[in-house]
């Protein structure tokens, strides 16, 4: 199927050019959150709670502040008293009061790693010895870790003034359930209990990190006039801006953020951690402030993805055909509410036609770091629940787990859980596609299995910027705000490029600071190649216009009677009837014809569609030690049209690393004080490439036809279905459920000696 | 003016208006539609262009503004988050 716009082909939206910043990023010179300097810069470094919960009786800086080099030491006093407003957070909200507690402990540390003070010096040797004599008097306090502990009637609160859920009437409080989310159609009790097969089962998974390479990073000032500049790399520099102004308690005017190349975020960098710190010890010192995480801070004191209590029921005809679902989803947002099990429910059967099911999510507080985003955020827990279920299911019916999922699968034009319509979705194409790749039907090899899975991402539009300007020898200049994390420069550049009919190799694209250009929303969410490639493609659409009047000047005829045509203008009538001007032509004139050429545009598309994939896995499993490899895997998705394939397939694959990491390796570590263990990455592995096998990658291009080209999201998806398809092919490989993630050589090696 | 079924998904439902999560309404575009919900449950306009999503008749719509016309449901839902 076509785009609205394709003509059959394209010329140059599908290829795969190379990208702008490559050259930058593979020799080094790229400027990332780390590397940026201001002229007579000082350095942070941050004072951290060791105790998961306790009261702070006071803070002595004293000896801190003599440390010769020391010029500012902030706490939570030095942060304004903000009211409890709900702020953008990425492309939902959040409370600013919680978040401006996150960043620096008010009263009450709350994790192990929650900030508690901070110190600016002229060396980071000077800054780092200040905040190890910073005295901070603790009562320790109760703490719980666990989610079930922690869902418990009984349960020690994790914080004060905890405003804990309404549960309904007859329902036991629990201090720490800030949100119930129950969604329900049909009769699902009943159509449970007509079904003629039943499998159920309770999976558990611990909270995994999204480790990014880059640690957080943060450069502010605050100027004379009261403004603030911040450098740091985010996904959003218009979000950090919004936020560090809701902290920072000041006009959003009165921040600007200069965004630095990103060394990944995976959802994690749409919040703030350090921005507020940075702009407050500069405001005390009058100079500018750097303040950097360590890696140990980075696992202590950011968002991980929560970890998740989940049991399924599912119910299915003689058929095979799924009749009811009951499921429960506990998740844990860390010490703050929110979190993603709300999202999680919605996308616990959104890939299934089911007419009766009872999901009831659970979002539960814990001494634990405020979560933050992970692609596909709540969808990856409930998938591996969900498709390990199924695939229970397919074995007890003797059916072919493919063909099961086929035969239930979601079609386009169905209505979603949310109520919403899916549209021109491609789920039954990827299972088809899935079932015929030589993958599928490959034999296997001494403890080998296979397991597959399928999934799904809503995605998103949401608000964009873009400007398209023309420079005298036709150079074309495409502004953007969001910053480029996947391989985004080259897709608006290609997609400018084939508005405008000019070579890729005239587009240049730049990524502007908060100041330069207006809002954009994050690099999230599978949303930028959709919505700012729309805001891209109207902002050219706006400079070809102008360039058709331009040309009719110069031919001196109607605008009306000029075309645009691959790259020209072309006069239709009069005396220079045939005519044509190119691009570069008409924009070496623009002084004579009005000035310059230049069109700015803001969007807000929702017309985004779900992206469904499909997985393939092989593992094998060595029986001495437990330790599980994937030898083969493979990724089916429908990826809407891919501007460039490369970097659809390298999300693709990306996507499937951290799903295989979040299954067999990750988690989040805490003894029996509260404290992470595993603060590391040589403690907490996430896979290298080393690790993997190459990972095939099959688009499937079903367009989007709320997208100009076909546009639909593609970074999400390919994390939800790896956590099932590995689970349940070390399942098979074992001969017994293993539906306790991570799936460690521990744990293999307990099952295959009967534990 | 038709009236239009309003379909209040959670948590908005308990957080707004008592568990009760649909409404009758007549209005001629999102804004009568939150102006309204906001009468019943005080509060909740001040939160909906952050948190909330509307769907009419299925499809989510951005523009607050455009006409409901015939539109039979409005379905208030939680903002999408992403990665």
């Amino acid at each position: 199927m076509n785009a609205p716009e394709a003509k059959g082909s394209f010329k140059f939206v599908g290829s795969r050019p190379i990208r702008p910043d490559g050259v930058e990023k593979v020799t080094g010179k790229a400027v990332f959150g780390t590397d940026y300097k201001a002229a007579n810069m000082l350095h942070g470094a941050i004072v951290r709670s060791p105790h998961p919960h306790a009261r702070i009786k006071s803070i002595d800086t004293s000896k801190a502040e003599a440390v010769p080099g020391v010029k500012a030491v902030v706490t939570g006093a030095d942060f304004p008293s903000i009211e409890d407003i709900i702020v953008r957070t990425g492309e939902s909200s959040g409370s600013a009061l919680d978040m401006s507690t996150n960043i620096m402990a008010k009263g009450e540390a709350l994790y192990d790693g929650h900030a508690v003070a901070a110190v600016a010096a002229v060396t980071k040797q000077a800054a780092l010895e200040a905040a190890r004599l910073i005295a901070v008097d603790y009562e320790v306090l109760p703490h719980v870790i666990d989610i079930n502990d922690a869902f418990a009637a009984e349960a020690p609160k994790v914080k004060e003034g905890i405003q804990a859920a309404d549960l309904g009437e007859g329902q036991a409080t629990r201090p720490n359930v800030t949100m119930k989310f129950p969604m329900a159609k049909g009769d699902a009790a009943a159509a449970m209990a007509s079904a003629a097969h039943v499998v159920s089962g309770h999976y558990s998974l611990k909270p995994v990190h999204q480790g990014y390479i880059e640690p957080h990073a943060a450069v502010a000032t605050w100027k004379a006039d009261g403004k603030v500049d911040v450098w740091c790399s985010s996904q959003g520099q218009f979000d950090v801006r919004g936020l560090t102004a809701s902290v920072l308690h000041i006009d959003v005017g009165n921040v600007r953020v200069m965004p630095l190349e990103i060394g990944g975020g995976f959802g994690g960098k749409t919040t703030i951690y350090l921005e507020p710190v940075a702009a407050l010890l500069s405001k005390k010192s009058g100079r500018p402030v750097r303040v950097a995480m360590t890696r140990e801070e980075v696992f202590r004191a950011t968002g991980p993805a929560p970890g998740g209590e989940i049991d399924v029921k599912l119910g299915a005809d003689a058929d095979g055909k799924i009749v009811a679902a009951e499921i429960d989803l506990k998740y844990s947002s860390g010490a703050f509410s929110g979190g993603d099990v709300w999202a999680g429910a919605a996308h616990s059967i959104n890939h299934y036609a089911i007419e009766n099911y009872a999901v009831t999510g659970w979002n539960v507080l814990c001494n634990m770091p405020k979560h933050a985003a992970y692609r596909a955020p709540g969808a990856p827990q409930i998938n591996f629940a969900v498709e390990c279920a199924v695939n229970d299911l397919a074995e007890k019916l003797g059916m072919d787990p493919i063909e099961m999922r086929l035969k239930n699968a979601v079609l386009p034009g169905a209505t979603g859980p949310m109520g919403n319509t899916l549209g021109e979705i491609g789920l039954v194409e990827c299972l088809e596609a899935a079932k015929a790749h030589p993958h599928y039907s490959a034999p296997l090899g001494a403890n080998q299995a296979r397991g597959v899975a399928c999934g799904s991402w809503m995605n998103y539009g949401g608000p964009s910027t873009a400007a398209v300007a023309l420079a005298d020898d036709g150079s074309v200049l495409v502004t953007e705000g969001n910053p480029d994390i996947g391989g985004s420069r080259a897709s608006m550049a290609l997609m400018a490029a084939e508005t405008l009919g000019v070579p890729y190799e005239k587009v240049s694209v730049t990524i502007a600071d908060t100041g330069s250009i207006g809002y954009s929303m994050v690099t999230g969410g599978s949303r930028t190649t959709y919505a700012t490639g729309i805001a891209v493609i109207e902002a050219a659409k706006g400079v070809i216009n102008i360039m058709r009047e331009r040309a009719a000047k110069m031919w001196e005829c109607d605008a009306g009677d000029v075309e645009w045509d691959d790259g020209k203008a072309v006069c239709k009538t009069g005396d220079n009837a045939g005519k044509t001007l190119t691009l570069a032509e008409i924009a070496a004139k623009a002084g004579a014809t009005g000035g310059p050429i230049a069109f700015e545009n803001g969007v807000n598309p929702l017309q985004h569609l779900p992206g469904y994939g499909a997985h393939i896995c092989d593992v094998e499993v060595d029986k001495e030690t437990g330790n599980v490899s994937v030898v083969r895997y493979t990724v089916v998705q429908d990826v809407g049209k891919a501007i460039h394939p490369a970097y659809v397939e390298g999300q693709m694959q990306g996507g499937a690393v951290q799903g295989i990491g979040w299954a067999l390796n990750e988690a989040y570590i805490y003894n029996k004080d509260g404290r992470l263990d595993n603060a590391g990455f040589l403690d907490y592995r996430i896979p290298v490439a080393s690790d993997m096998p190459m990972i095939d990658t099959v688009m499937v291009e079903k367009a989007n036809p709320g997208h100009p080209y076909g546009v639909k999201g593609v970074g999400e998806v390919p994390i939800v279905p790896p956590l099932a398809a590995v689970g349940s092919a070390v399942s098979k490989a074992v001969g017994k459920p293993m539906r306790s993630l991570p799936i460690s050589p521990d744990k293999v090696h307990a099952a295959l000696n009967g534990g | 003016m038709p009236s239009v079924k309003i379909v209040v998904m959670p948590p908005f439902d308990r957080e707004f208006f008592g568990g009760t999560d649909r409404f009758e309404l007549t209005a001629k575009t999102l804004f009568g539609v939150v102006n309204q919900l906001d009468e019943i449950g005080p509060g909740f306009a001040d939160l909906a262009d952050v948190r909330a999503a509307f769907a009419v008749d299925g499809e989510v719509q951005p523009d607050w503004s455009v006409s409901l016309g015939d539109a039979k449901e409005v379905i208030v839902m939680q903002k999408v988050a992403g990665g």
